[in-house]
């Protein structure tokens, strides 16, 4: 069991076998290379909760919430971007942001994070092909209770 | 860092299977070809710098965790097809 102190969720104790390692961390974080995802009861919005730095999560959501065909490419041309072996427990989580006087969910679409399932490894990827952006409106505010975070996946 | 003079059609070689090639020259600009193996990702620097700067936002900015669970997407005309 893994606890973790002072997290935005409180503390925490999380399974070891949630952990997903990602060996170069992630975009402005390459020293971050071991988190857990959190999914909570309501809401589409997950957290990648780091391991190491407890402040640390990033929001993401799964792409295919977005769009089912995102992101436009053939789901194992998308896993060899981060080598993993098949494309068959590829999870693609895009990081989202809210910005608290808009109220709106932003996400960065150019820069998904690909997570292989069952072999616990992330990767944080660029698809700069001209279609996407780092910063699109992918909703807004629609009510809803809080649940708490719990690990998953 | 190595700094090189190509012409139009000439390449660079990294190793891992990348290749560079001038394709034109432009006002103000050069228009290049980059081929590499499946397993390389390519991006303009100024993207890949965005894109650190919003895993910063997201995870420095990002508002009490209760807010966070009251989103339903799709509900704006803004379609995430949006072009850069």
């Amino acid at each position: 069991m893994i606890e973790l102190k002072n997290t935005r969720f409180g503390d925490l104790q999380i399974q070891d076998d949630a952990e997903i390692r990602f060996p170069r961390g992630v975009f402005g974080f390459p020293d971050e290379t071991r988190f857990a995802l959190l999914e909570r009861e309501k809401g589409h919005v997950s957290f990648l909760q780091s391991l190491k730095t407890p402040a640390l999560a990033l929001p993401v959501i799964d792409g295919s919430l977005i769009r089912p065909e995102y992101p436009d490419q053939a789901r194992e041309d998308v896993a060899a971007l981060a080598n993993f072996s098949s494309a068959e427990h590829l999870v693609v989580l895009v990081v989202v942001r809210v910005e608290p006087d808009e109220r709106l969910l932003r996400g960065n679409l150019v820069a998904p994070i690909l997570v292989d399932a069952e072999a616990r490894l992330g990767h944080q990827v660029m698809l700069d092909s001209g279609k996407y952006s780092v910063d699109v409106v992918l909703g807004q505010p629609s009510g809803g209770a809080s649940a708490e975070a719990q690990p998953a996946r | 860092m190595l700094v090189v003079h190509r012409k139009i059609g000439e390449r660079l070689v990294l190793s891992g299977g990348i290749e560079i090639t001038v394709v034109a020259l432009a006002k103000g600009g050069v228009r290049l070809a980059v081929t590499a193996p499946k397993d390389v990702w390519i991006a303009r620097g100024e993207v890949h710098d965005a894109a650190v700067s919003a895993n910063a936002a997201a995870a420095a900015a990002a508002p009490p965790s209760e807010l966070m669970t009251t989103f339903r997407l799709g509900d704006t005309p803004d379609a995430p097809e949006e072009p850069q």
